[in-house]
């Protein structure tokens, strides 16, 4: 449950920020409900401007993944769709994700069969996850 | 020739005092230099649920070298500081001016708060100047929120601001069982805003303490380095109780000496001595042995366990 930032990376500490968080969550290591340290903590032990912290928490939130609450803080959010029944809003999201993913290949100097291998190897990572941890992740994977 | 005729009342008894009073602090902290043994390191560790490893081994091992040291040396300095110059005093001309400056830092009524202020000092410039390993290109975060209440025994930060609410509470008491028409005055307000001071530093403190950044990618130093914090809130917390103890005692004290009521006098020195006991034994204890596991879960699979001695 530890997320590290890679200074020297060409990836913005943001997104290396969002994306493990990202995964912290769909893996269900962090269930719905946990509460998220504060942009203030999370800056000062990464040693990040508040406002990048602020930018990825507010991603998070777009995604769904997360809920800022004014009293309570960030707490991640709990399961987006109850089983079975579609979300409208997937198909949406996950392009969204997609463009976002395939611009940052594309910035790094990927090509596409690389930047897809990439995907295939997070999806079965993902898979592995969840399963170890009882497939408490799968509600809130979408 | 000068200074010969400015220590004037030297005699055997005063010399000796004055070794003692200066010579006890120095052997405590010399003491407190001697190197722990290596089964100290691995009980403090197990007392407060925290695996060692090869990296957060060296952490610890250098934080209860560190603390206790520089605990010891506030706490001595705290002493000397106020009580050294009474000591010296016994030995020069009154009237010198040596003499006359001695006497105006005679201070000796306050040395517990001296030492106390000092050993508080001790311990967070040690909990502050504790070298945390850092990667210049690397930086890592835990998760979890940090808050005071998962690195502190619960009913020691409740006990702190009960009793100082019940000491605020009972400002009327003295006055009502002594029949006296006022409670102190000045020295009373002095007394009550120094306490009220006492307790929001404590507080600040402690926040202090656990907020400041943590970043580690190794969980096995995230986890030392919370047993760290935890035992450095505890010694900032320990301090606090003693102090409202402390008062309580004396306020316990002043009304039983003044109390109109006889057997009132006798009923409230029992709970005045057990102030000052509890007092010493929460600063000791919270200084030294007490552990707390704290209440942080870093990975699944691998939840500390709660331990307190």
């Amino acid at each position: 449950m530890i997320v590290e930032i890679d200074h020297t990376s060409g990836v913005p500490p943001y997104e290396q920020l969002r994306d493990q968080v990202s995964r912290t969550i769909l893996s269900g290591v962090l269930a719905p409900g946990a509460q998220l340290p504060s942009i203030r903590q999370i800056a000062a032990d990464l040693n990040l401007a508040p406002g990048t912290v602020a930018r990825a928490y507010r991603e998070l939130e777009r995604e769904r993944l997360v809920v800022s609450h004014r009293r309570r803080g960030t707490t991640v959010a709990g399961p987006v769709r109850p089983a079975g029944r579609p979300d409208p809003d997937t198909d949406e999201q996950v392009a969204a994700a997609a463009r976002r993913y395939a611009a940052l290949s594309a910035q790094l100097g990927l090509d596409a069969a690389a930047a897809l291998e990439h995907v295939r190897e997070a999806l079965s990572q993902l898979k592995d996850t969840v399963q170890a941890t009882g497939g408490s992740g799968a509600e809130t994977a979408r | 020739m000068q200074l010969a005729g400015v220590f004037t009342r030297v005699d055997s008894a005063s010399v000796t005092k004055l070794v003692v009073v200066v010579g006890l602090p120095l052997l405590i902290v010399a003491l407190a230099f001697l190197t722990p043994p290596a089964y100290y390191v691995d009980r403090w560790a197990a007392n407060r649920g925290l695996r060692l490893t090869d990296a957060n081994r060296r952490l610890v091992d250098a934080y209860i070298k560190r603390t206790r040291r520089l605990r010891t040396i506030g706490g001595a300095t705290g002493f000397l500081v106020v009580v050294a110059p009474g000591s010296l005093y016994m030995l020069v001309d009154p009237d010198s001016g040596l003499g006359r400056t001695l006497r105006r830092l005679g201070m000796g009524k306050w040395f517990a708060v001296s030492l106390i202020v000092g050993y508080l000092a001790g311990a967070l410039v040690a909990e502050l100047s504790l070298a945390r390993p850092r990667d210049r290109w690397r930086s890592g975060a835990a998760l979890l929120p940090r808050e005071v209440k998962q690195y502190v025994t619960p009913w020691a930060r409740y006990m702190l601001w009960g009793l100082a609410a019940i000491l605020v509470a009972a400002i009327p008491l003295p006055a009502i069982l002594t029949l006296e028409k006022d409670s102190g005055g000045v020295a009373s307000v002095a007394r009550y805003t120094g306490l009220a001071a006492a307790v929001a530093v404590v507080e600040g403190l402690q926040r202090m303490i656990v907020r400041r950044p943590q970043s580690f990618v190794d969980p096995s130093m995230v986890e030392a380095d919370d047993a760290v914090r935890s035992s450095s809130v505890h010694a900032c917390l320990g301090v606090g109780l003693t102090i409202v103890m402390s008062l309580a005692a004396t306020v316990l004290t002043e009304i039983s000496y003044d109390a109109v009521v006889g057997p009132i006098r006798w009923i409230l020195r029992v709970p005045s001595i057990a102030c000052v006991f509890a007092s010493l034994f929460v600063w000791l204890s919270f200084g030294t042995s007490y552990a707390w596991a704290v209440r942080r879960q870093l990975a699944i699979g691998s939840p500390r366990s709660p331990a307190s001695t």
